[in-house]
């Protein structure tokens, strides 16, 4: 592990009695990335999160945050100074005033950009948290995750509850603070943020790591996504050929083929029946899921779709998404 | 290093202002009972020598005593007040203190800020000791003035002392009501366990009073602070007030070193 390592993982596991929350979990973030974690509800995103920040204790493995043993109470301190932390369902105190709360984590770790931050992400500082609405209560967290400036942010689904102008701000303060060598790590669901401001994706499924990449390159990986029509309604098992890893018929009869590799078989096959519509195009972070976890394990449609129905310049003919 | 006490103090003024008046409120009614209770004071000593002499120690032990404005507020006010309402108040205040907040979810972001778990444990401990000082400040002047307010007269400084006392036995109150705090998720169970374990406490000791079994209350907290001996006789059990405050570090060691080893999500 280099100096330049925000995050280090190593064989990580937790169980809760005989529950497995995540297991042997090993991947390293490097210092100024801005790092996606990714994984349905109840996939380990947060038991990962609790990990690393020595809120729950590992059975197995080690967590290193900014190179501090985070099991060594010492080290996890001195860790601590310098990370900024956005818990997933955020949870405050009620009766005090957001003003309040930031003076008294301001007086704990310090607020030096509190002002700046509070400008960008305003809030009704001097009314009692319990009225907040998800909104205000989000741009509570990020400000006071943010305030004292450090070198490390873990998030946990940073934008849920925000309007998409302020998931645009939350998205440019990232961009911002990476320019400034500070490293992001955050845990979601929404695959447009994920494309939008994530250099790397680690991918957890059932408590165990499926994939770390490169998001440029696990869409390139991903290869292409072909949708056809056909007249006849062959079962989707005839499309198991070399080259198509994957091959889903839905109710309306609409072929969605996953091509890696070369195209010759199936075109071959396709040959076979009379093609109605035949559409060709890259894939998405969406069909990746997909690929992943499988169509019903898969994300909700409200979750893949991204919010502003932009961002996604690959999308090339009619996407049936 | 005092931050979340200060924090958690200033969320307790409120609290702290609401009971001080309901403490008041009870004082003002002992002390409103005691001129006819001094009046029929002959009656009443011959009816506790009458007693049992078990029963006989709920009016603080002695015959004579009970209608003397020292012994009369012993028994009717400070026993109570001190060895179960306070007592019990002070325990499930502690226990509400990490049980609640774990409950909530707030003890993450609190974690997440660099503050140590036994910090966080010590600081929200330290955070009732201004609330036992305010309500025994006002329940010792009120009281105060209150005895001559009904023309009785009362040395300020055994009073001042018996309230003084009254700090060790709340503080290892207190203290069990923390390390519920640390074992529970449930802030309802913590309460429970801390509160219920004060009661507990003053019941097997009481019970178990001048019994074969007089032992098992050794443990009782009520055992080492007695409101009637202090007032009364001016008699302090230093060895017994030594004991409660060793018990009340122990106790709070005990709760930091569980939440360092706790899970906590």
């Amino acid at each position: 592990m280099s100096a330049s390592t925000a995050i280090a993982l190593d064989g990580l596991t937790k169980y809760y009695g005989d529950v497995r929350g995540m297991e042997d979990l090993t991947f390293e973030v490097a210092a100024g990335e801005v790092f996606g974690f990714l994984g349905p509800n109840g996939a380990g995103k947060s038991t990962a999160i609790l990990t690393m920040l020595g809120l729950l204790s590992p059975t197995d493995g080690e967590a290193r945050l900014l190179g501090r043993d985070v099991t060594d109470r010492e080290a996890l301190l001195d860790a601590k100074r310098e990370v900024g932390y956005i818990p997933g369902d955020v949870t405050f105190y009620d009766r005090i005033t957001g003003e309040r709360l930031l003076d008294y984590f301001g007086r704990l770790k310090g607020d030096q950009r509190r002002e700046e931050l509070l400008e960008r992400f305003p809030i009704p500082e001097r009314r009692p948290i319990g009225d907040y609405s998800s909104g205000n209560r989000q741009k509570l967290a990020i400000v006071q995750a943010f305030m004292h400036d450090p070198a490390l942010v873990i998030m946990d689904e940073p934008t849920s509850g925000l309007d998409p102008l302020l998931q645009q701000e939350f998205y440019a303060l990232v961009e911002e603070e990476r320019a400034r060598g500070v490293t992001a790590f955050l845990s979601s669901h929404i695959l447009s943020e994920v494309r939008r401001i994530c250099d790397r994706v680690a991918v957890i499924r059932d408590g165990r790591l499926v994939t770390v990449e490169d998001v440029g390159v696990l869409l390139a990986k991903s290869g292409k996504v072909v949708a056809a029509r056909l007249a006849e309604s062959p079962d989707a098992s005839a499309f198991d050929i070399e080259g198509v890893a994957q091959a889903t018929v839905a109710d309306d009869g609409r072929y969605t083929l996953i091509v890696t590799g070369n195209y010759d078989g199936l075109i071959d096959r396709l040959g076979d029946y009379t093609v109605e519509d035949l559409e060709i195009r890259e894939t998405s972070l969406e069909d990746v899921f997909i690929h992943f976890y499988g169509a019903e394990e898969g994300f909700e449609p409200e979750e893949r779709v991204p919010e502003d129905g932009g961002d996604r310049p690959d999308v090339r003919a009619g996407s049936d998404a | 290093m005092l931050e979340i006490t200060a924090f958690e103090s200033r969320r307790r003024v409120r609290g702290t202002l609401y009971f001080a008046v309901a403490l008041l409120a009870y004082s003002g009614l002992v002390l409103a009972i005691f001129p006819s209770i001094e009046a029929a004071a002959t009656d009443i000593q011959s009816y506790i020598e009458s007693l049992p002499p078990e029963v006989r120690r709920a009016f603080g032990g002695e015959a004579a005593t009970y209608t003397t404005i020292e012994g009369f507020l012993a028994a009717e006010m400070y026993q109570f007040v001190f060895l179960l309402l306070l007592g019990m108040y002070f325990a499930y205040a502690a226990a509400s203190t990490i049980a609640s907040e774990a409950e909530r979810g707030s003890i993450a972001p609190l974690l997440a800020n660099p503050v140590t778990r036994t910090r966080v444990v010590v600081g929200k401990y330290l955070s009732l000791v201004p609330s036992m000082l305010a309500l025994n400040a006002v329940l010792l002047v009120g009281t105060y003035y209150g005895v001559i307010l009904v023309g009785e007269t009362i040395d300020l400084a055994d009073l001042a002392l018996l309230h003084a006392l009254s700090l060790p036995y709340l503080l290892a109150c207190a203290g069990l009501g923390l390390v519920a705090s640390v074992l529970f998720d449930s802030a309802r169970r913590a309460q429970t366990v801390g509160a219920g374990g004060v009661f507990a406490m003053f019941l097997v000791d009481a019970v178990t009073f001048d019994t074969d079994y007089e032992w098992l209350g050794d443990v009782a907290f009520s055992r080492y602070f007695d409101p009637a001996e202090i007032l009364v006789d001016a008699d302090v059990d230093w060895a017994g007030i030594a004991f409660l405050l060793v018990a009340a570090v122990v106790l709070v060691v005990l709760s930091a070193e569980l939440f360092e080893r706790a899970d906590v999500s």
